[in-house]
């Protein structure tokens, strides 16, 4: 028993020596584990900073690790972070690992951790984690202070587009607070109780001096804020290029772009850096920067220029051999030597570049301010040029400029410099006039000359030979000198003949001579003043055909008008009158006319506006017209009065003075209303006797139609027709006999040729004017008469429309057999009345007393047609033209009944 | 370090260069001898009182053209962010004696001086383009110079005091940008409250 619990001792104890030497193992950190590990916070950039070593690395070690890092953000479960970290660690090496955070580091904890392995090829069996550093806490809270209230970041600066991550932490869980940016309140997220964040998306470039973002406790009395700065994004230099100009520096320069807006402490910067010689320069200006050439002739340059703010890094290159970037100094010392009247040998100097190579210079000579000659010369270090084809006596300015003749660069900028040619003696004679005068026996002769143009000058004119030759004394010669700028001389001459020779001088030489005769006789002045004369202008070409050029109009002397225009007066009303003078010819005049003056003297002596006032030489005052026009020949004196007396005169003008004040020719203005009556009554009295002629000639026609005879039925050439059949019955009826006792009026309305059975085609209205004879329904007494005038009436209107269409008239006319004018006159002026019935056309008939009773019936008309027996016939009006009634021969009872119609159709 | 220079430093060492910048300067005994470099204006207690009227006449104007150069929220939040609120400004007694007041207005034109300098610093970085704020900057601070000038030259000529125990406000350098600001706008928001005060005292 004893030795059971000895051993089961010894085993116990061997066993807790096992477990205690494995945990001892197992607690020893593996080899490579990181180690040391310090955490730092730069709250400027929001960054951690790591630091650790490495467990038990030889020093002269090496290995190729990879380090994981988690971090965790409020919590360590929280992780939001985890990175591998490759690099190659030495021996006792402090390794560095920074993060930046996108929250403020102040608003939250943070705790970091890692853990190491072996990425190297040499130890594969190592190739597994090291255990987990235990979590380093960040904590920037407990150093802000004790106040209330706190925003980060402070004084941010981003690019705009970034997204920003604002956050504030408050000392009070009771506090409501708002955060703000521009005014507008920003919506946030909370992380814990005291600390909310605002996620900024994509923030844009308000000003240069920042955005002011601020948050307040809503009852507090205090705010509090930061300033976020965002910069345009930095933009990569443009044009970069580098040129020399001497060999010993290299002038660089580029557009830097759009200003970034940063604060004036934060700018970009320019660095430039050359890769042959590893040299690098930083750039004072922004746009250009000065590199010093190499003295050891370096040719090739690559340069790398780097804008650089404090966000963002660009960087541009460029690649080139010195020579073929030169940009050469402007020439120097321009001269002119060997001026001559047409030449000049231009030289300058250029600037010493070594024998590295050619210039290419261009000279431009300019005259009278444009380019006349271009040239290009090949220059090493002295140039000339001989400028040739110049004018004597010309100011002369000529530039030049040089490039690089083998690699073209650039141009330098030009040199200029003036210059003059030398004077000429003059090429031309000058053009010389004369006048010649006879005074006292002497001829004065006056000579002009124009002065030499530049070109035939070449100089500067300084005197006028003139040498007079007398002709008939050869050796008679007389020198007179006249200075320039004079441009006329006088020489009183005897009256012989003289040879006159004219020469402009400069101070080269004498121009050719200028040559013309005098002849001595006075009359050889042939221009006369007062006299027009015609010129006409030829040139002589070089096959010496002449050719017209111009042709002129002139006189020697110009004098007043000699006589006044025929003036013819028209158009003479009360308060006007036209003068013309047409005729007048203004070439025919001894100057020549401008215009013309109208004089007007009137008793009132008031001038209108156009005219003024003008007291002639009689000390008369009158009123003057002006016409400026010597073309314009008419002119209406307007603003007359009536019946008033008035003289005019017109007088044309020249430069010389105006024509004769001679008569005045008189007029008197008619008075205002005769010519108006004379305009109206003339016509009127022309018509009225106009009208009586055509009166007197017509008068036949116009009684017949104005007043025509009223026909006495006594007198009807149809009584005698009656009479011949000797019916002593038969009496003319008097037309007090008839009483009328209706009136019926018949509406024919459209479709007269409607069947008569319709009743309303045909129904009469009736106006019954004696009712008590109504009753009356027996037969009768025929009784009919004949108006002619009545029926005349009827006969133009309507006579026949009334009457039902005769569809047969042969019937008709076989009524009318016994007269033929009759017949005629019927089928004259009723058968064509027939055939043209209007529509809707109505009429109106008397209707006798005595109408038949059948009338009654009215509808059993068409059908039945009256009997003959009954006679109660009416004689329908009609018209008979005088003269030509006639007695019908028909043996009807009604001997006196004269009818057109068809007795079926016969209705009332 | 240019602008440290060229702000409170200067100050200081014009005014204080005998005997070291920035030290506390204790009230000369009365018996002690006092000299100034150029003798004082006849008339300095006008000139005094003139310059004063200047500053209180130009004061609100600063603090306006301040707030607004530095946009919102300062021109809607006075109270909160311009409030004169600067706890260690010097202290005035209108009713002391002219010696008294004119010790407590040299500590205060003092003070003035070198946060005017630290604002116009501040604000020519801040504010690069407003050139009226920093040309009334500029010109209150002239006046403060000449003042502070005057007041030294009656205290030693008058009251033999060569010497007044000065104390300046908080450094802004450190400070963040906001805080910066706020700080310029409680000084001149105080500025033209105490600056009334004194004015109408002499």
């Amino acid at each position: 028993m004893a030795v059971f619990s000895v051993f089961q001792t010894t085993f116990f104890l061997a066993l807790l020596s096992l477990r205690t030497l494995q945990s001892e193992v197992l607690s020893e950190p593996l080899p490579w584990a990181p180690e040391s590990l310090k955490v730092s916070i730069n709250s400027t950039h929001q960054c951690l900073h790591l630091q650790w070593s490495v467990h038990n690395l030889a020093y002269h070690q090496e290995l190729k690790m990879v380090f994981q890092i988690e971090i965790s953000r409020i919590k360590t479960s929280n992780v939001i972070w985890v990175e591998n970290y490759s690099t190659t660690v030495k021996g006792n090496q402090l390794l560095h690992w920074s993060w930046e955070s996108q929250l403020p580091l102040e608003c939250a904890k943070h705790f970091i951790r890692m853990r190491s392995a072996v990425d190297d090829a040499t130890t594969p069996e190592q190739r597994f984690w090291s255990n987990w550093s235990s979590w380093e806490e960040v904590d920037v809270q407990n150093s802000l202070g004790h106040e209330p209230l706190f925003v980060f970041p402070k004084d941010k600066l981003v690019e705009e587009g970034s997204n920003v991550t604002i956050c504030y932490v408050s000392r009070s869980q009771q506090n409501n607070i708002s955060c703000y940016l521009e005014g507008v309140r920003m919506q946030g997220q909370q992380l814990d109780p005291n600390v909310s964040m605002f996620n900024l998306h994509n923030v844009a470039f308000i000003r240069e001096t920042g955005t002011n973002i601020y948050c307040k406790v809503d009852r507090g009395d205090d705010i509090k804020g930061i300033v976020l700065f965002v910069s345009k994004i930095l933009e990569e230099p443009k044009d970069f290029s580098c040129e020399t100009r001497d060999f010993q520096t290299l002038s660089c320069t580029w557009d830097p772009g759009r200003d970034t807006g940063l604060l004036k402490q934060l700018p970009q910067s320019y660095t430039l850096f050359e890769s042959f010689s590893g040299k690098k320069t930083l750039c004072k200006h922004k746009g250009w920067c000065n590199w010093q050439v190499a003295p050891e002739s370096q040719e090739m340059y690559n340069f790398t220029l780097t804008a650089e703010n404090y966000l963002r890094k660009r960087s541009v290159h460029i690649l080139f051999n010195l020579t073929h970037r030169v940009h050469p100094m402007a020439p120097f010392n321009v001269l002119f030597k060997d001026v001559s009247v047409t030449n000049a040998t231009m030289t300058w100097k250029v600037h010493s570049t070594g024998n590295y190579y050619t210039l290419l210079c261009q000279v431009e000579l300019y005259g009278e301010g444009k380019v006349i000659q271009k040239h290009n010369v090949s220059v090493k270090v002295n140039g000339e040029l001989v400028l040739s084809g110049l004018e004597p006596d010309t100011e002369y300015s000529a530039q030049v400029r040089c490039a690089n003749a083998n690699h073209f660069w650039k141009w330098s900028e030009w040199t200029r410099q003036n210059f003059t040619t030398v004077e000429a003696a003059p090429s031309e004679a000058p053009d010389v006039w004369r006048n010649v005068k006879s005074v006292q026996g002497y001829c004065v002769v006056t000579l002009f000359w124009k002065p030499l143009s530049r070109l035939q000058a070449n100089g500067e004119i300084l005197f006028y030979n003139i040498v007079v030759e007398d002709l008939d004394r050869p050796s008679g010669l007389q020198l007179l000198s006249v200075p320039a700028p004079a441009n006329r001389t006088e020489l009183t001459l005897d009256q012989r003949a003289y040879q006159i020779h004219v020469t402009a001088n400069n101070s080269v030489g004498t121009s050719p001579a200028s040559v013309l005769v005098v002849s001595g006789d006075p009359g050889d002045d042939a221009f006369r003043p007062g006299v027009r004369y015609n010129f006409r202008i030829y040139g002589i070409s070089t096959e010496m055909v002449p050719y017209l050029l111009e042709k002129k109009t002139g006189y020697s002397q110009e004098l007043a008008p000699s006589d006044n225009p025929r003036v013819v007066m028209s158009n003479l009303t009360s308060h006007s009158f036209t003068l013309s003078w047409k005729d007048y010819s203004t070439e025919s005049q001894p100057s020549f006319i401008r215009g013309y003056h109208v004089y007007l003297k009137s008793k009132a002596g008031q001038c209108h506006p156009g005219s003024e006032k003008a007291v002639l030489s009689d000390d008369s005052v009158c009123c003057k017209y002006k016409i400026d026009d010597p073309k314009q020949k008419m002119f209406v004196v307007g603003n007359l009065q009536p019946e008033s007396f008035y003289e005019f005169l017109v007088t044309p003008y020249s430069a010389v003075g105006e024509g004769p004040h001679g008569a005045f020719t008189k007029v008197t203005t008619p008075d205002e209303y005769s010519p108006m009556l004379i305009r109206i009554i003339l016509p009127m009295i022309f018509c009225i006797l106009l009208i009586m002629i055509l009166c007197y000639l017509k008068s036949q026609w116009m009684k017949e139609k104005c007043y025509p005879d009223i026909p006495d039925p006594y007198k009807s050439s149809v009584l005698s027709l009656i009479k011949s059949k000797e019916n002593p019955r038969l009496t003319i009826m008097n037309i007090k006999d008839c009483v009328p006792d209706t009136i019926e009026v018949v509406n024919k309305h459209e479709g007269t040729g409607k069947s008569p059975t319709e009743p309303e085609a045909a129904k009469p209205t009736y106006l019954y004017l004696l009712p008590a004879e109504e009753s009356y329904s027996g037969p009768g007494p025929c009784i009919c008469f004949e108006n002619f005038t009545y029926n005349q009436a009827a006969s133009d209107s309507a006579s026949c429309g009334h009457v039902p269409v005769p569809t047969k008239a042969p019937s008709q006319l076989g009524l009318l057999t016994s007269s033929e004018n009759l017949l005629t006159a019927l089928e004259k002026n009723c058968m064509n009345s027939l055939e043209e019935i209007p529509a809707g056309e109505s009429s109106l008939n008397y209707v006798s007393q005595v109408a038949s009773p059948v009338s009654g019936d009215k509808s059993s008309l068409p059908t039945n047609p009256p009997q003959p027996e009954l006679c109660s016939e009416y004689k329908m009006q009609m018209a008979i033209p005088l003269g030509l009634a006639a007695p019908s021969s028909s043996g009807s009872s009604s001997l006196s009944s004269i009818t057109l119609l068809d007795e079926g159709e016969h209705y009332h | 370090m240019k602008v440290l220079a060229a702000g409170v430093v200067p100050l200081l060492l014009v005014l204080h260069w005998k005997h070291g910048a920035g030290s506390p300067l204790p009230i000369t005994p009365v018996n002690a001898t006092c000299a100034t470099r150029h003798p004082c204006h006849s008339n300095l207690m006008n000139q005094i009182r003139n310059q004063l009227a200047q500053l209180n006449g130009s004061a609100n104007a600063l603090f306006i053209l301040y707030y607004t150069a530095q946009g919102e929220p300062f021109p809607n939040n006075l109270d909160k962010l311009c409030g004169p609120n600067v706890t260690d400004f010097p202290p005035f007694h209108a009713n002391s004696t002219e010696k008294t007041r004119l010790v407590e207005l040299y500590r205060i034109i003092a003070y003035l001086g070198a946060s005017l300098g630290n604002i116009t610093r501040d604000q020519k970085v801040l504010n690069p383009n407003a050139l009226s704020l920093h040309s009334k900057l500029n010109a209150t601070a002239d006046i403060m110079r000449g003042l502070l000038s005057n007041v030294l030259c009656r205290l030693c000529s008058k009251y033999h005091v060569a010497h007044v125990d000065v104390a300046y406000g908080p450094d802004t350098s450190g400070k963040d940008v906001f805080q910066k600001k706020k700080l310029g706008c409680q000084l001149l928001g105080k500025y033209k409250q105490v600056i009334a005060v004194v004015a109408q005292a002499f």
